[in-house]
């Protein structure tokens, strides 16, 4: 059975909120790794 | 030969498969002939005469060749059609593409424009420009906008075909492909990811623009710099418009505002059909999202680890732009650098070197601007090989079951499972024999294993193999690689056999049903059928050997000339230490050429040396009272830490239609100065100005924009045409 695109199906939220939610996200795992990069740092030093 | 040859018959192209796929390609022709009209106004804008014309030139020719294809009579697009479609539109649009690229004279031959234009459709970035810091600002944009619309396309054809299995049905664009409403649907879903990509793509130029404007950039400089970087970025393409890569801006700002952009584009498209939804659920169980997020914090312990321990880059900005940023780029398969190429086998070590090999195969996630194996294959792989070793732990009659998550619970088929292993198979074999090319022509294997990789994984990262002397076949391999990679092989492969069987004339022109009613009746006779089956069977054959005949003739006129040539004669840069001279007692600078900076071992470090090239692009600030200078000589650029005082006596930097002042530093040389991100770096004591630099005006050609404008009127006349034909048939269609 092919999948069509689903329309409103469920409550859509706000694109903007969407790509915030997303941008918010990878600036998080950004974090991650800044974090894990200057532990292994210090943990070396 | 009996066993090579399928029992099934193989597809053949008929011609009206090949009308039907030239209407298309005239439909993506004059779709590329209206992009084309964005570098046209940004030659207008920035006075750039020659570049304008040159792009007035390539709208004349789409605008003709498209408007001439289609007056192809079309048929339904079906699978099959929209394969051969997909397999040559790469090349077709970047022939066209090429046209206003060589036209500018920044490439020394059609091919290197072809070249270029093919690397950015394909996302990949390498480039074969004879000086990519004097291109015009519409050649960079159109490099940007091809990169843009060939990642676009990337994600709307994996869901078109369904590339990564069952995983993605629910925001796959499926339903009936055939006719209007699979038109319909692709224009739909192609609008669907054009918004979402160019969102962070759009975010990512006012990032980058602000903070190219805090390096002192201009206005217009810093948006069109933004725009460069964020949208390549996004697309992860990779291409940057200076020598040095990302170094040119000194900036770590700049740097994680990419990083942002790179995962943007890396991604799966799911995720963010999935947020917009609120289905939050749905991305935090996702099964690739998850292997990605581990592999990636992996790679940059391994990297992290490996870098401090070595002693090279030692402080922790230096970690995250050399280290971790290195890693995003490859992962991402982005291919941008912030290190200098020739660095690439110093401050990154030989493993840091194949454990980013290994990113750059392995790739993305499925349905993203990336490229490379893809993430989800990789599970689907591991997760098969898990499957076999339970089956025989397991008792015989036990049934095993892999489930993972990719939008959704699914299960491991073993249809997915050997798709996956065809292409992860492919991709090594492509990468092996494209590496062999490379070794041939005398580089060393670890810069050719990275460069093949790089060129089939269309992640673009390079220690400078790749360059516009390199040999003529390096090329055409290099242009193979980008182009399998991209359209993931299977297409292509399929595509290129099917035309070759289809090469005899019984098959291109033959009335199809007819042909199926023949063999049904021959099925029944007997005689006549033994007959035919004979042929057909002696024209596969053939088929098969000519595709194999074409292959060895290549590889021949490839390995042959490399084997004979003498050592050390590949003319690209090497990862080599070069002898540096030592100082006699009277003198206190070493006298060094810019290359030699660049390669040459810790020896250097702490020393004083003295250089002569040329300023380009502009003084970035780097604080109060100090500037980045980039400097290049013969190809290799370097940046110059100096205080605005010195920077003052440049009045000219190299640009197009520029030649920079070219200078004599005197300064300290720092293989990784911790002040400044551990860079590569020359600390200027004093600069002086050997020679004054010029302006010039780039003389264009009348004939080219009366060629242009005249073809642009042909294309229209075309259309006109075609128009009246259709309103002629509809008429007497209703009669």
């Amino acid at each position: 059975m092919k999948a069509t695109i689903q329309k409103s199906v469920t409550k859509k939220q706000h694109p903007l909120m969407g790509m915030i939610v997303a941008l918010a996200s990878i600036c998080g795992f950004l974090a991650v790794l800044v974090l894990v990069t200057i532990l292994i740092h210090f943990v070396m030093m | 030969m009996r066993g090579i040859i399928p029992s099934i018959m193989l597809p053949r192209f008929h011609w009206s498969d090949i009308t039907t796929v030239g209407h298309y390609l005239g439909v993506l022709i004059l779709l590329t002939g209206a992009l084309m009209v964005v570098p046209a106004l940004v030659a207008l804008a920035f006075g750039e005469a020659r570049q304008g014309v040159a792009f007035v030139c390539g709208m004349g020719v789409c605008a003709t060749l498209g408007s001439l294809l289609r007056l192809l009579k079309s048929y339904k697009i079906d699978r099959r059609r929209s394969l051969l479609l997909v397999g040559f539109a790469w090349i077709v649009i970047g022939v066209i593409a090429a046209v206003p690229l060589f036209l500018s004279g920044s490439f020394s031959s059609p091919f290197d424009a072809l070249f270029d234009s093919v690397s950015a459709l394909t996302t990949t970035g390498l480039t074969l420009a004879q000086d990519v810091d004097s291109l015009g600002y519409s050649q960079i944009t159109w490099r940007v906008l091809l990169t843009f619309a060939g990642a676009q396309a990337v994600i709307v054809i994996a869901m078109y075909y369904g590339f990564f299995g069952q995983g993605a049905q629910p925001f796959v664009m499926e339903g009936r492909k055939d006719g209007e409403r699979g038109r319909q649907r692709i224009s739909e879903s192609w609008r669907m990811v054009a918004r979402v990509i160019g969102a962070f793509a759009l975010f990512g130029t006012l990032a980058a623009s602000i903070v190219c404007f805090t390096l002192g950039m201009s206005v217009p400089d810093a948006i069109m710099n933004g725009f460069w970087l964020a949208f390549n970025a996004t697309s992860t393409g990779g291409f940057v418009p200076h020598t040095s890569d990302l170094v040119y801006y000194h900036s770590l700002a700049l740097d994680i505002v990419l990083c942002i952009s790179m995962f943007a584009g890396a991604l799966s498209f799911g995720i963010f059909v999935y947020l917009r939804r609120g289905k939050y659920q749905r991305v935090t169980k996702n099964s690739e999202l998850r292997t990605y997020m581990f592999w990636i914090v992996f790679l940059v312990v391994f990297v992290t680890f490996v870098m401090t321990r070595e002693g090279i880059v030692t402080s922790i900005q230096g970690l995250l732009v050399n280290g971790m940023f290195t890693v995003i780029s490859t992962a991402t398969t982005s291919g941008m650098q912030t290190v200098y190429p020739e660095q690439i086998g110093r401050t990154l070590s030989d493993g840091v070197v194949i454990l980013l090999c290994v990113a750059a195969m392995f790739g993305a996630c499925a349905y993203s601007t990336g490229g490379g194996i893809k993430v989800i294959r990789i599970l689907q792989v591991l997760r098969w090989i898990g499957v076999a070793i339970l089956r025989r732990l397991l008792p015989s009659n036990a049934h095993v079951r892999m489930k993972y998550d990719h939008f959704g619970p699914q299960t491991l088929t073993s249809k997915d499972a050997t798709l996956a292993m065809t292409v992860f198979i492919l991709y090594l074999i492509t990468a092996a024999i494209g590496s062999m090319f490379f070794i041939a022509h005398g580089n060393d294997a670890l810069s050719s294993v990275l460069e093949a990789i790089s060129c089939v994984s269309n992640c673009g990262i390079s220690t400078g193999v790749v360059h516009p002397n390199m040999a003529f076949d390096l090329k055409v391999v290099s242009l193979l690689l980008m182009w399998l990679g991209r359209v993931e092989f299977i297409a292509l492969i399929a595509a290129i056999v099917g035309i070759v069987l289809s090469l005899h004339p019984a098959n291109l022109f033959s009335n199809r049903r007819s042909k199926l009613l023949r063999e049904q009746k021959s099925k029944n006779s007997g005689g006549t059928a033994w007959r035919r089956r004979k042929q057909q069977k002696s024209t596969t054959t053939m088929g098969v050997l000519v595709v194999c005949a074409l292959s060895l003739a290549a590889l021949s006129v490839s390995v042959i000339p490399a084997a004979t040539a003498a050592p050390g004669d590949s003319g690209g840069p090497q990862v080599s230490v070069q002898d540096v001279p030592a100082l006699s007692d009277t003198e206190t600078y070493h006298t060094v050429a810019v290359e030699a900076l660049l390669t040459s071992s810790s020896r250097l470090d702490g020393k004083d040396v003295v250089f002569t090239a040329e300023a380009v692009g502009q003084a970035i600030i780097a604080d109060d009272k100090h500037v980045w200078v980039n400097v290049k000589s013969d190809g290799a650029m370097i940046g110059v830490y100096m205080s605005k005082e010195l920077a003052a006596n440049i009045a000219n930097y190299g640009g197009y239609a520029r030649r920079g002042d070219t200078i004599e530093v005197k300064g300290t040389y720092h293989l990784a100065c911790t002040d400044h991100n551990d860079e590569l770096e020359v600390h200027a004591d004093a600069v002086t100005v050997t020679q004054e630099g010029a302006h010039w005006d780039v003389a264009w050609s009348p004939a080219v924009l009366a060629i242009g404008i005249l073809l642009i009127f042909v294309g229209a006349g075309l259309y006109a045409l075609r128009m009246f034909l259709l309103r002629g048939r509809r008429r007497k269609h209703d009669i």
